[in-house]
């Protein structure tokens, strides 16, 4: 009788989720696959997470909807998992969506929810919801998601519900977005950008090449895209939160190249220009076609190798010109005037450069060989 | 040919309307469906003659893309290539500062996060398009005046466009609003030639 007593125990301690040693014990288990579990059964113990908890009139005519509340008739869920990263738990009629958003996709989520209404909501681990609830519309399934145990059937009621509960805020979209907005690229631009004014002991290629490399790991950053295409997006809608991206995303980085630049003129490694016109076009040449074509989908982000060897090749254009066109006469710029010359590279310069490895088989034209004749090659 | 000249002038007249109200409205316009709005235009008469409102944008770009590689197709001897660069340039910073161009970029990119396959298309209508003509023009050039043929047309043609993409004013929607005079636009093609033919380093450096 004792030994059937203490079975019992024993089983029970194991479908509550609780056992002697900590590990689960299922008789068809192996013990070397028995994993450790906490006291709620779990394999890993997590935080509870707050939840953007969106409750949004219709986008599309429904039969149900005239029951409803107008501005409430659907609710769906939305967490931060990371650096701008979102997860989305949205009951559908056929199946819950739950993937990974970046933040350009949130924020169309987002704007859908500020039309109805936003809660923060923290979610209740374990909770006391219930799967025995039944009907598991949209309401229910958050409901049961946040670890509630509400007996509401309707997306309103269910606000009703949390709002009254204490620690549930309202969130202003607008005010959220340029927190965060703020807060993440200043974080990003000062991680990656680091310690412009240590370039300055630097030779201009390799100073160049160093801060070329960290603006573009961060502009090329799946993060930073996303923003971007936040930005450009949603700016009508959010113009603090997209004045927040430029401010302290390309605006800064403008201004580490601006930095770099008045150093080198002011010891004379560089010409007279306009510092700021200059340092923008820098970011523009970093950017190039990658830039439109990654942001607009066309492709997947460069790898790290990739964007080092492009930098590598807009510094030198940056620091020496395009080594195949040479001298635009008649162009309204001093220094180019004065320079004359051809339109393209000279073979002397191509020759002083080493490119000319791969034409040796091109026979040069008669007007070439006359100019060659005349100049001769040094 | 009378049918198809009527088609035409009303496909024309549907984008001028559409890039007159983007070009007022190019810092609030979100959408295309919005702008045809405005324009007074049937959504339907537009989808029937582009097929979707994504041919109208497509059809947009296009028609830009066009104006501006203009002076790259006239293969005249009697014009200098770097006039034909100077005019080139020219356009494009007036197309990136005044056109609608800003506002077919935010509605394009919009597009682009719904993943609504929209982003190739209008890339390889704009930008693309215009670094392969210019691309095609430099290599021509360098032929017709029997100079060596040029490693890669096609990086050199990139960069000469990401020089002149007027740097952050087409990604800064907030700069939208700010005007630029003849000059600025002048002073910038200069500099912007000037950096790319020379770079910025001082001579003997």
């Amino acid at each position: 009788m004792q030994k059937l007593i203490s079975k019992f125990f024993l089983r029970r301690k194991v479908t509550s989720g609780q056992t002697a040693d900590g590990k689960s014990h299922i008789a068809s288990i192996p013990d070397e696959l028995a994993i450790e579990i906490d006291h709620h059964g779990s394999p890993v113990s997590k935080r509870p997470s707050e939840w953007f908890v969106c409750f949004v009139p219709g986008l599309q005519k429904q039969w149900w909807h005239g029951f409803t509340n107008p501005r409430h008739k659907h609710v769906f869920a939305l967490k931060m998992v990371g650096d701008g990263q979102w997860v989305i738990f949205e009951p559908w009629w056929n199946r819950i969506m739950v993937t990974v958003l970046d933040m350009d996709e949130a924020v169309k989520f987002l704007r859908w929810g500020a039309v109805g209404s936003i809660l923060k909501v923290t979610e209740r681990i374990p909770g006391d919801g219930s799967q025995a609830r039944g009907w598991a519309n949209c309401a229910v399934l958050i409901s049961l998601m946040l670890g509630r145990s509400y007996w509401t059937w309707t997306p309103h009621g269910l606000y009703k519900r949390l709002s009254a509960e204490d620690g549930v805020e309202p969130v202003d979209l607008a005010d959220f977005l340029e927190e965060k907005l703020n807060s993440m690229m200043q974080r990003i631009a000062g991680e990656a950008l680091g310690n412009v004014s240590a370039l300055t002991k630097l030779s201009p290629e390799a100073a160049f090449t160093e801060l070329g490399k960290r603006i573009s790991k961060i502009m090329f950053s799946l993060s930073s895209l996303s923003l971007h295409r936040f930005a450009v997006s949603e700016a009508p809608r959010f113009p603090v939160a997209a004045d927040a991206f430029f401010t302290h995303g390309p605006h800064q980085a403008v201004a580490s190249v601006k930095a770099l630049i008045s150093h080198f003129c002011e010891r004379g490694q560089f010409r007279d220009c306009d510092q700021e016109r200059t340092s923008r076009t820098f970011l523009s040449m970093l950017r190039g076609n990658l830039y439109l074509e990654t942001v607009l989908g066309c492709r997947t982000e460069p790898d790290e190798r990739d964007l080092e060897s492009r930098t590598k090749s807009v510094v030198e254009v940056f620091l020496r010109g395009e080594v195949f066109i040479r001298g635009l006469e008649a162009l309204p710029v001093n220094a180019l005037k004065s320079r004359g010359g051809e339109m393209f590279a000279s073979v002397n310069e191509k020759n002083r450069l080493g490119l000319l490895a791969h034409t040796k088989k091109i026979e040069p034209s008669q007007k070439l060989r006359a100019d060659l004749m005349l100049g001769g090659i040094s | 040919m009378a049918i198809y000249a009527s088609t035409t002038y009303v496909n024309q007249h549907i984008i001028s309307a559409v890039a007159n109200v983007l070009r007022e409205e190019r810092t609030t316009v979100t959408n295309i469906e919005s702008a045809v709005d405005k324009a007074g235009i049937d959504r339907n008469e537009v989808r029937a003659r582009f097929g979707s409102m994504h041919g109208l944008i497509l059809e947009m770009v296009s028609e830009l893309s066009d104006s501006l590689i203009e002076p790259l197709e006239y293969n005249g001897e009697d014009r200098q290539v770097h006039d034909v660069l100077i005019e080139f340039a020219n356009r494009l910073a007036d197309t990136y500062s005044a056109s609608h161009l800003i506002a077919l970029y935010r509605i394009a990119l919009t597009e682009a996060i719904r993943h609504s396959g929209i982003g190739r298309d209008f890339f390889e209508r704009g930008p693309g398009k215009l670094t392969v003509c210019l691309a095609q023009y430099l290599e021509s050039s360098a032929r017709r005046s029997n100079q060596l043929p040029i490693d890669n047309p096609k990086r050199v043609a990139e960069n000469f466009l990401s020089l002149l993409r007027d740097n952050l004013e087409l990604f800064d929607a907030l700069n939208g609003t700010r005007t630029s005079s003849a000059k600025d636009h002048s002073d910038a093609v200069t500099d912007a030639i000037e950096l790319f033919c020379h770079g910025i380093v001082t001579e003997g450096q």
